[in-house]
């Protein structure tokens, strides 16, 4: 598995625990409130799992796994990869801080973080699709 | 690779950006970098992401592993290519549909272009379970066939 499948599944999995304990505690909170902040949470638990666990996941997956463009270049441009993971990481680890303190106290630097998040969410989206569109192929190159 | 799951990767790629898109436009607007009215493409942004980004992955990957029925392939790839057709047919109804309240506020049809798309979706799904079902199978390996001949 490359390196940079490895490190993608391993964010994904920490991603997954943090999702999973937002979750929790959202809900319990719902249930039995014993920390009104704690209701800022939602969505930003929900994006933790399904972006930072699930398609992360597919993500590393599909570049360890998909039939490689040749020999010499298996992977396509290792640098657009490691951008389209250092993105995606960026935007939702940012996200993570400012969208429940936007939710509690809206300030410009949290509205601009969030404009931030969003643009390199969608440019690891972009990225991701632009390394991966060559290996949706019959069978691996030689 | 084959044929149709190139289709429904690649197909489900392209919704992975528009749906990224939609989700970053609504996060620039909690944070007032952008008009608020994009908040109506919420339902959009999830059909788009669940549907047309994560099932149809899933599906164009099932197409191409799942184990393969002894002399038939593949099996019925015309039901599967029609499961493809009716869920992006779905998803453009139902989605795109909901992405015109933003520019055309008084359309009074998108939300019966929304059901009916969901409905589709729905009819497609169900169509690529009940093909993808007979390739649930065991798979043979190299050691089964080896005792078999033994045998």
């Amino acid at each position: 598995m490359p390196k940079l499948s490895q490190l993608a599944l391993k964010a994904a999995m920490i991603y997954l625990i943090l999702g999973a304990l937002g979750a929790a505690a959202y809900w319990i909170n719902a249930m039995w409130p014993f920390w009104p902040p704690v209701s800022a949470i939602s969505p930003t638990y929900l994006h933790l799992i399904v972006v930072g666990w699930l398609t992360q996941l597919v993500m590393a997956v599909m570049y360890w796994m998909f039939p490689v463009i040749s020999k010499q270049r298996p992977r396509g441009s290792p640098a657009l990869a490691w951008a389209a993971v250092i993105s995606l990481n960026a935007g939702l680890l940012i996200r993570m801080v400012f969208e429940p303190w936007r939710a509690l106290q809206p300030t410009a630097l949290n509205g601009y973080a969030l404009a931030l998040s969003a643009v390199l969410q969608v440019c690891a989206a972009i990225l991701f699709v632009g390394v991966s569109w060559a290996r949706v192929r019959e069978r691996g190159g030689q | 690779m084959p044929r149709l799951s190139r289709w429904l990767i690649r197909a489900s790629m392209l919704y992975l950006v528009v749906g990224f898109t939609l989700g970053g436009l609504i996060l620039a607007a909690k944070g007032d970098a952008v008009d608020a009215r994009v908040w109506v493409w919420l339902l959009p942004h999830v059909d788009i992401l669940v549907v047309g980004w994560l099932i149809q992955l899933a599906m164009g990957m099932s197409y191409w592993i799942l184990p393969r029925i002894r002399n038939a392939g593949r099996g019925p790839t015309p039901l599967a290519a029609l499961a493809m057709a009716l869920l992006n047919v779905g998803l453009c109804a139902g989605a795109g549909s909901a992405l015109l309240p933003y520019w055309f506020p008084d359309l009074t049809w998108t939300t019966a272009a929304f059901v009916a798309g969901v409905l589709l979706q729905t009819v497609s799904l169900a169509l690529f379970v009940v093909y993808a079902w007979s390739r649930v199978l065991p798979t043979i390996t190299a050691s089964d066939l080896a005792q078999r001949g033994k045998r």
